[in-house]
């Protein structure tokens, strides 16, 4: 049950800001635990906003909620950075599209660093791990023109 | 330029990003297949080479002084460093990338390229070395001679006359029709300045100055860019070798080489060996230095002859580094600043300077000219320490101590004066014949550049002084041929 819910916590992480705050929420439960005398249900619903508490809600017992918040804790920073480089302000969508489609190539949980580059003109660059790639309408037009 | 780096990006797929900044050294992420001493490029052109790799993190070494920003992207270039190698560089100076240092400009026809960082040529290709190599300066090539495609490491305190040495051999070669690589290692501009000067700007040496190339890097220039330049400059070496030229190659100097390795090393928190340089600082001089010798081209004896330089601080030639190239070369020559002080020119030390295959190179001649100077001169030595007790000399020892002022006013040259073989042979045959026993310094000195001048300019003199070194075999056959010149001469 635990590793569907830490699934479905993970593919609501879409981009690099999003890990970052999630990960800084769950510092402050860390660090707040002991003001609430161990109430980790009351502390994870005003910390760690009401999407991410609804999913891990589903958890049977409070036992098994702790245990999907250190794994899921423990697991945020090590997941994959894809540098995308577009030419305009992406949709939430579109990120969750590109996201998904990453990281079913790479076989594995990918998140996005986006970055806002208007002379590509149109598409995007992905860097992974060193590896890049150029989808850009600015390539197109100089392979063609070339 | 950016679109080279959009190019490379294309090329290889891969893409890196700086994470770290610690000039001339650069960190980076990403490029999962780059190798050690590719080329990478950042996304504002300037380059740098792959210096350390860790498991995610690459190490670069920044070519440029251009400054690199913490996020800027990096991109391999798939090739190790080269450098443009070719005649056109003939009578230039450059620097250890082929571009153009200071005001002097390059051709722009193509050029070829080659790589920096070559492996050695094996010992099949390698030849003992068998032929003198005359440096124009008498002392060196009677009592520490060297051959072609040795290597011999040039020491010495600053200002003993070691560049001036280095200059006159690398002319003397050049006459002789090998190409010169003079490599300066990050001196000041002004050293650069007459270093140039000396070896393009000199009225007689203007002919010669074309088959001569400098590869300069300033003091002032990154610290990568000097650490470059002894292998630019062997690559360069190995391009004319291959052509099938012999070259004489002077890195000047590889203390200032080994400094700035400690330095780069230590920045890049490599650990530290004895006296802070870097464990493989033997390694990579060693690796640089294999790279001369005599070789086989084609059939043909081609000689790279390598003459590194190593300074001394007050005379002290068992530090760390000079010791060194010591055990990687074939001898050393010792510039003594005590014996510059004295007014000898040129300060060599023959009895701290050893030759291991100069010798087996030499005529009979040559080589019983040069045992008998060493030991009147190591005989004279001693016998001056005696003297210094106030003891009364006996008329053998005031012999002996006039002979030792003699031979060293034969071996007495000025910093442009390049003294043939053949003259210096004879010069030491009439010393050796008594024939200028009764002469003072002043006047042997005199007689000399009257030698030198009818040497240069009378044909019938030159034929009778080669005919007479033929007819030779030892210093006794040379004095009983000395009589032809004697009306003139003594």
């Amino acid at each position: 049950m635990d590793d569907a819910i830490v699934k479905t916590l993970f593919n609501k992480i879409i981009t690099k800001n999003d890990a970052i705050e999630l990960a800084e929420n769950f510092d402050a439960v860390e660090k707040k635990i002991f003001l609430r005398h161990g109430d980790w249900k009351e502390l994870l619903k005003t910390q760690i906003g009401a999407d991410f508490y609804y999913i891990l809600s589903e958890a049977a017992d409070e036992k098994e909620l702790l245990s999907i918040f250190w794994k899921f804790h423990k697991t945020i920073p090590a997941i994959d950075i894809a540098r995308i480089d577009v030419a305009f302000e992406p949709t939430y969508e579109f990120l969750s599209k590109i996201s998904e489609w990453i990281s079913r190539e790479a076989g594995h949980k990918v998140i996005l660093d986006v970055n806002i580059s208007k002379k590509l003109i149109g598409g995007l660059q992905i860097s992974l791990k060193g590896l890049f790639a150029d989808f850009t309408l600015e390539k197109k037009i100089k392979d063609f023109l070339r | 330029m950016e679109q080279k780096f959009e190019s490379y990006l294309e090329k290889n797929g891969e893409i890196g990003f700086v994470i770290k900044v610690t000039q001339p050294l650069i960190y980076a992420n990403g490029l999962p297949r780059a190798t050690l001493g590719e080329v990478v490029m950042f996304e504002n052109g300037v380059e740098g080479i792959i210096f350390g790799l860790e498991e995610n993190l690459i190490e670069i070494l920044n070519l440029s002084s251009t400054a690199i920003k913490v996020g800027m992207r990096v991109a391999r270039s798939g090739e190790k460093l080269k450098m443009p190698v070719g005649e056109k560089f003939l009578g230039k100076i450059i620097n250890p990338l082929g571009r153009q240092f200071g005001a002097s400009s390059i051709p722009s026809e193509p050029a070829i390229f080659k790589e920096i960082n070559s492996k050695p040529l094996g010992i099949t290709a390698r030849k003992p070395v068998s032929r003198a190599m005359n440096t124009g300066v008498s002392i060196v090539d009677l009592l520490a001679p060297l051959g072609k495609g040795q290597r011999q490491v040039v020491l010495g305190d600053r200002k003993s006359g070691k560049t001036q040495f280095l200059i006159r051999a690398l002319l003397s070669q050049v006459e002789d029709g090998a190409i010169g690589i003079y490599c300066v290692i990050g001196k000041s501009k002004s050293v650069i300045r007459q270093t140039y000067q000396a070896l393009f700007e000199t009225r007689h040496h203007e002919q010669a100055g074309s088959k001569i190339i400098i590869i300069a890097s300033s003091a002032e220039d990154p610290a990568s860019l000097i650490y470059t330049a002894p292998f630019a400059a062997m690559a360069m070496a190995e391009y004319f070798r291959d052509l099938g030229q012999d070259v004489v190659i002077v890195l000047d100097d590889m203390t200032t080489h080994a400094k700035v390795y400690r330095e780069i090393s230590l920045l890049g928190r490599r650990f530290p060996g004895r006296n802070l340089y870097p464990g493989d600082i033997f390694s990579v001089h060693a690796s640089l230095l294999e790279r001369a010798g005599s070789f086989s081209v084609n059939g043909k004896e081609v000689a790279v002859t390598c003459l590194p330089v190593g300074e001394t601080a007050h005379g002290d030639f068992v530090n760390y580094i000079v010791t060194n190239l010591m055990s990687m070369t074939d001898g050393h020559l010792f510039f003594d600043y005590d014996l510059f002080l004295e007014g000898r020119r040129p300060a060599l030390n023959p009895f701290l300077s050893v030759t291991r295959v100069g010798h087996q190179v030499q005529t009979p001649l040559k080589r019983d000219i040069g045992m008998k100077a060493i030991s009147l001169l190591s005989f004279a030595s001693k016998m001056r320490f005696f003297a210094k007790f106030g003891a009364e000399l006996n008329e053998s020892v005031r012999e002996t101590l006039k002979k030792e002022e003699q031979v060293i006013a034969i071996f007495e040259q000025d910093a442009d004066v390049i003294i043939q073989s053949d003259l210096q042979l004879i010069l030491f045959g009439f010393f050796w014949g008594d024939l200028w026993k009764d002469k003072t310094q002043d006047e042997i000195k005199e007689i000399i550049s009257k030698f030198r001048e009818n040497y240069d300019s009378d044909q019938i003199f030159k034929t009778q002084v080669k005919s007479a070194i033929e007819r030779s075999n030892s210093v006794k056959d040379l004095v009983s041929q000395l009589s032809i010149f004697e009306k003139n001469y003594v």
